[in-house]
């Protein structure tokens, strides 16, 4: 199974790095050990928390239905969503590509997909982690500047790529 | 009460709430955490082991002179060009910075770095101009570079 691949591959590369520190110098692979499991420590319960509410997450709010939604919105309430709504989705930029894709196919504008990857970037799920790592009012100015920002990034995105070329995008 | 435990409360009542409401939907969504635990914590064991052994080799000193409060506009760059490479989940980004904050980075390097981190990726480009064309990929990475910039301006200059 591919998943089993990729557990090998990055506890194998880890693994790699930790022994080859502690071959060459015992007492910094201490310091290496003692950080991997007092980091693990601090924070296992909530990446559990985090990893069961990401689940709920995805199957009551799927990706794709929160897609949909923007598929029809072209105006100013579609670019309002758009630069709220994703921050509230999980995944990677490997499973959000795709749905942009879709979405632009289903003729959603160009500020609609720039301003839904971005405010994807505010990462709610990941808010206990952002919050234990870098405090509260970090993660609260995070959150509350990538709204506007997704907006008018979005907008910044859709005069540069429709200005020339309109045929060029989603065209492949 | 710790902190990790209150969450993990909170994800046991929505766990059962969901349970109450649809038996089948609930059983896939435990499948979708078990997979994304498989999927993330590899990569965090990794960042991990990673950060533990920056901290053996550099010294605090030389991360907070690259990303401190004196790098100023410069540091903030930097942070951002090691977040555009980094390939790592983004649940692993939030550890990562907190590691590079407590070695005194500073709060506007950290913003640059976590906003490229997760919304510009060296290896996602080739996928994202195949699905959404080049001259899309080519504005939206170096938009992001530029609004990441900043945001991180603004986030330094609140905390």
């Amino acid at each position: 199974m591919r998943l089993w691949r990729h557990v090998a591959i990055w506890l194998g590369l880890g693994g790699l790095v930790w022994g080859l520190v502690a071959v060459l110098s015992p007492d910094r692979g201490a310091i290496v050990g003692e950080a991997v499991g007092r980091t693990f420590g601090q924070t296992i319960e909530i990446i559990a928390a985090v990893f069961i509410l990401i689940g709920l997450l995805q199957v009551w709010v799927p990706p794709k239905a929160v897609a949909r939604l923007f598929g029809k919105e072209g105006g100013w309430k579609g670019l309002a969503l758009a630069a709220t709504i994703p921050v509230m989705i999980g995944g990677s930029l490997f499973t959000i590509l795709p749905l942009m894709q879709a979405l632009r196919e289903k003729g959603a504008r160009i500020a609609v997909i720039g301003a839904f990857i971005t405010a994807w970037g505010g990462k709610l799920p990941l808010l206990p982690l952002e919050m234990h790592f870098l405090g509260w009012r970090f993660a609260a100015l995070r959150l509350a500047l990538i709204v506007p920002t997704a907006a008018l990034l979005g907008l910044a995105l859709e005069a540069i790529v429709d200005r020339k070329e309109p045929g060029d995008v989603g065209a492949s | 009460m710790r902190v990790g435990e209150i969450y993990l409360a909170v994800a046991g009542g929505l766990l059962l709430l969901s349970l109450l409401l649809d038996r089948g939907r609930t059983a896939q969504a435990l499948l979708t955490a078990w997979k994304i635990t498989l999927q993330v914590l590899p990569v965090l064991f990794f960042i991990f082991v990673l950060m533990g052994t920056l901290q053996a080799f550099v010294p605090k000193e030389t991360i907070a002179g690259l990303l401190g409060a004196k790098s100023g506009p410069g540091g903030v760059l930097l942070a951002e060009a090691v977040g555009c490479f980094a390939l790592i989940q983004p649940a692993a980004v939030f550890p990562f910075s907190g590691y590079l904050l407590r070695s005194g980075a500073s709060y506007a390097a950290i913003a640059g770095f976590v906003l490229t981190a997760i919304l510009i990726g060296i290896s996602t480009l080739p996928l994202e101009a195949k699905l959404l064309g080049i001259r899309f990929t080519a504005a939206r990475n170096f938009l992001t570079f530029g609004a990441a910039f900043l945001v991180a301006l603004v986030i330094g200059w609140i905390l």
